[in-house]
């Protein structure tokens, strides 16, 4: 078997590298082996494990675009959450696969239980879908355009999070806020996404920026969480003057 | 799924900041204030089991309670008291931070962080002659 990479003739350097291997059939739990890259300029993780099948070390990964857009290709690289695609090569560096979720073989994981969530989070805007016009303000269409549309829900930023280790955790984790965010925001969504945000643990969110840190689309999920906090806020306080006028007190 | 799978060891976000620390990785101004955040808290709730303890010494009359107080006015514990007042002032402004960065999004995390840690600080040295 062959992946896409023209043969290497002359290494600038032959790099080690160590991955965290795991083999359901054959290993008791995931153990760390170390490989020789003869490392080419602009080469990245990807490319060293396409490398590695070349030369018959069927190690399992995840890639498809190989340009940072899908983001399948997600992994630790020496500790951190990283896209493999994105990472230039670097000598003895490590791989794990993302420990948020259990290893089904080397660097690929269950993540299965991420659609389970979003399905469960019910993220499409839920309302109204008669409605033929409808108004879409320009700060919502610029958010959309800037910032919920380029998520590629790579789960870089569920994995840095300190606040949440699993998909039942207390906070369920930037990605899904970003999300939540997005709905919220939607002009056909009727849904009470300040409640749900809520129950979701917004309010957990430390600010610490950890997500915005990994995020290879420079976005900042944290901002995502405080703006569902200020609309939890805004509509407390709405709820106060509702409950004065329906009293009188 | 019924495939077999397994997890490898995950540490803890405490020990993973700290040894990105020790490795002298960079990390954001919100990881390092969470951190200290934490920390300050710890050693405000510490003191106030220290404080209740001290204080429980006037059950057993006032003589006790003035021979504790005695034992406090040492130059050690009053630097202590200087220490521990500089760490109330953080963690106070350090919760109004994360406040306003809730209700403005758009603030600069960075500047307030250093703003707060310079007023902690001055606070604390304003602070030395009315402990001592």
């Amino acid at each position: 078997m062959s992946c896409y990479l023209l043969p290497i003739r002359e290494p600038e350097a032959i790099y080690t590298i160590k991955i965290l291997r795991y083999n359901p059939e054959i290993d008791d739990a995931p153990h760390w082996e170390s490989y020789s890259i003869p490392y080419v300029n602009t080469m990245t993780v990807v490319e060293a494990l396409e490398y590695l099948w070349d030369q018959g070390e069927y190690i399992a990964f995840r890639t498809n675009c190989r340009e940072f857009t899908c983001g399948s290709c997600a992994m630790l690289i020496n500790g951190k959450p990283r896209l493999a695609c994105d990472t230039l090569l670097e000598d003895r560096m490590t791989l794990e696969p993302l420990s948020r979720y259990a290893v089904l073989r080397d660097l690929v994981v269950d993540n299965e239980v991420i659609m389970d969530k979003l399905k469960e989070l019910e993220y499409w805007p839920k309302g109204n879908h008669e409605k033929n016009s409808f108004d879409v303000p320009a700060k919502v269409m610029e958010d959309y355009g800037k910032i919920y549309s380029r998520c590629i829900e790579c789960t870089c930023c569920l994995e840095a999070c300190p606040m949440s280790d699993n998909e039942n955790a207390t906070f369920i984790g930037p990605m899904y806020s970003l999300l939540l965010g997005r709905v919220a925001s939607h002009p056909l969504d009727e849904f009470d996404r300040v409640d749900q945000g809520s129950k979701c643990g917004i309010w957990a969110c430390v600010n610490c920026f950890e997500c915005a840190d990994v995020c290879p689309m420079k976005l900042e999920p944290v901002k995502e969480v405080s703006k569902l906090r200020r609309k939890a806020i805004t509509y407390s306080i709405k709820q106060i003057f509702n409950f004065k006028q329906r009293t009188g007190i | 799924m019924n495939v077999r799978t397994a997890y490898h060891s995950r540490p803890g976000f405490i020990s993973r900041f700290f040894r990105r620390v020790f490795v002298g990785e960079r990390m954001n101004v919100g990881a390092y204030m969470w951190a200290l955040q934490r920390i300050s808290g710890l050693i405000l709730l510490f003191y106030l089991l220290l404080h209740l303890y001290t204080l429980a010494s006037a059950l057993e009359g006032l003589d006790a309670f003035e021979a504790t107080m005695m034992k406090l006015h040492q130059p050690v514990l009053k630097t202590l008291e200087v220490l521990l007042l500089g760490t109330a002032f953080f963690h106070c402004l350090n919760g109004m931070r994360l406040i306003i960065f809730t209700l403005f999004v758009e603030s600069n995390q960075k500047a307030m962080a250093i703003g707060l840690a310079v007023v902690s600080v001055l606070i604390t040295i304003i602070s030395i002659p009315f402990v001592f």
